[in-house]
């Protein structure tokens, strides 16, 4: 072939590659939004987000999960594994449908954050509340998130056990507003609940989360829902068969260092 | 080997035709600058569909809190403009005659835990906007503030606007120019900001949101 083949063949590789390399930009979350150079995610909720129980294992006997300090939980990994600026903006104990929104505002308000992560909803499992509350909470919640040029992403719950089981209806009923709203608005959600389900060996007391406090999720438990909240916002769907092979791909991971399983596996 | 480099090169441009290039969509596309839209600033609602008897089952426009689509040419005759919300309920619908403005808006208002969820049809008119001015008018939608006085500079938008309603559009000059919307009879801002406005054009700014929990005003092209 001569020099202007090669040229053509790479012209037409590229060119081939192109629309595809389009389609995976298209699906990340992970954008600039306010285009001050720096991806910043703002982790808002309440003990789950702040990270209470991290640090304890699985088999662990754990009745009260240990508050921590607020360094670990999910945002912590999301900012050591994607390399971006994460901002833990929880509150342990608080009600996302009483004083949760309206803190939200004046958290998000002040924020140079691109995209503001949302998992609260299971203190106020404690209250037995309607779906509709949940769904208008959630539903200002994005509002308020978009009408800031921001982009919200709710999250679903892991599935209260044990001492807790009690509050598992509940923790159902936000969890499916979570989807609805996400729906609704056009926006993708992460599904912790689906991991959950998909990765506990045990179902009934689960092992992602300290027992028997039931509420709280342990080590593992933040492990999971970390990479399940990484992958949401690199497009990548954790759920599908090669989900976990992808997110291992697109972090630079050993094969079998992503513990959530495919939906395949769901019982 | 030419032959398949070609093959390729075509088939290559083709692909990058039929996908590279569809990505955008969205919403809006159809849209134009004269017809019917949405103002949505109800900001416990979910987003406002916005439809036409013309086109029954069509959604024409999805309206998201506190943003604007640009309007969405209507057929010729009377039709029937819907704005229901994406929940299913309300649903607001007006009927426009054939001899309607050029612009209309459908503005969506109030609170689902407070007084409710409204709407109102508001027309869009303005007179002819000199070269080195803009047209302007204050959209009051904010739940739990009955009336609002709005500036721009030292012009006076609107004076006692109340809510669900629109003042009549005042002409300002062109440029950056300071907002300050006031509950009336109350001497604190409720909103300051800085807007930029092109010559020639007309504006709406649309306050929207609740009183004590989170309100903006944003600056919409008419």
């Amino acid at each position: 072939m001569k020099k202007r083949d090669y040229q053509c063949v790479f012209l037409s590789l590229l060119l081939s590659v192109l629309p595809f390399v389009n389609f995976a930009a298209a699906d990340s979350l992970l954008i600039d939004e306010n285009g001050d150079g720096l991806l910043f995610y703002l982790a808002f909720g309440d003990s789950i987000t702040y990270g209470s129980g991290d640090g304890t294992q699985p088999g662990q006997d754990v009745p009260v999960a240990p508050r921590t300090d607020g360094t670990g939980g999910y945002p912590a990994r999301l900012e050591a594994w994607l390399g971006i600026a994460v901002r833990n903006a929880a509150r342990p104990g608080e009600y996302l449908t009483t004083s949760g929104q309206y803190r939200f505002v004046s958290v998000v308000q002040g924020s140079a954050a691109d995209i503001v992560g949302v998992m609260e909803g299971v203190n106020d499992t404690f209250k037995r509340p309607a779906a509709s509350d949940y769904e208008l909470a959630y539903q200002r919640v994005v509002n308020v998130t978009q009408a800031l040029g921001k982009k919200p992403l709710l999250i679903t719950l892991p599935q209260p056990c044990c001492f807790r089981k009690d509050l598992a209806p509940f923790a159902r009923l936000a969890s499916g507003q979570v989807r609805a709203v996400s729906a609704r608005n056009g926006l993708p959600y992460v599904d912790v609940e689906k991991a959950w389900s998909t990765t506990c060996a045990n179902k009934g007391e689960c092992e992602l989360l300290c027992r028997p406090d039931g509420l709280h999720p342990n080590s593992k438990g933040y492990d999971v829902i970390a990479q399940t909240v990484a992958a949401v916002l690199m497009g990548i769907d954790i759920f599908a068969s090669d989900g976990a092979k992808q997110l291992e791909d697109a972090l630079g991971w050993e094969p079998g260092t992503v513990i959530v399983k495919p939906a395949s596996t769901a019982g | 080997m030419q032959n398949f480099i070609r093959t390729l090169g075509v088939l290559s441009l083709l692909s990058l035709v039929l996908f590279g290039c569809g990505g955008g969509g969205g919403g809006g596309s159809r849209s134009g600058s004269k017809g019917v839209r949405v103002l949505h600033a109800s900001v416990d609602s979910a987003p406002f569909l916005l439809s036409t008897s013309a086109k029954e089952g069509e959604v024409l426009q999805t309206s998201k809190f506190s943003f604007a689509d640009r309007y969405f040419a209507l057929p010729g005759g009377e039709q029937i403009v819907s704005a229901s919300s994406a929940v299913g309920a309300p649903v607001f619908a007006f009927t426009v005659p054939e001899d309607r403005p050029e612009r209309q808006t459908i503005l969506v208002y109030g609170s689902r835990t407070k007084s409710g969820v409204k709407a109102a049809l508001l027309s869009d008119e303005w007179k002819d906007v000199p070269p080195d001015m803009s047209a302007l008018r204050f959209v009051h939608g904010v739940e739990g503030v009955r009336s609002i006085d709005a500036a721009v500079g030292s012009v006076s938008v609107g004076q006692g606007v109340s809510v669900g309603s629109a003042s009549l559009y005042v002409t300002v000059p062109a440029g950056p120019q300071q907002i300050v919307v006031r509950q009336s009879g109350s001497s604190s801002a409720l909103y300051t900001a800085t807007v930029d406005l092109l010559p020639g054009r007309a504006y709406s700014l649309l306050a929207a949101g609740e009183h004590g929990y989170f309100m903006m005003v944003r600056l919409v092209e008419d």
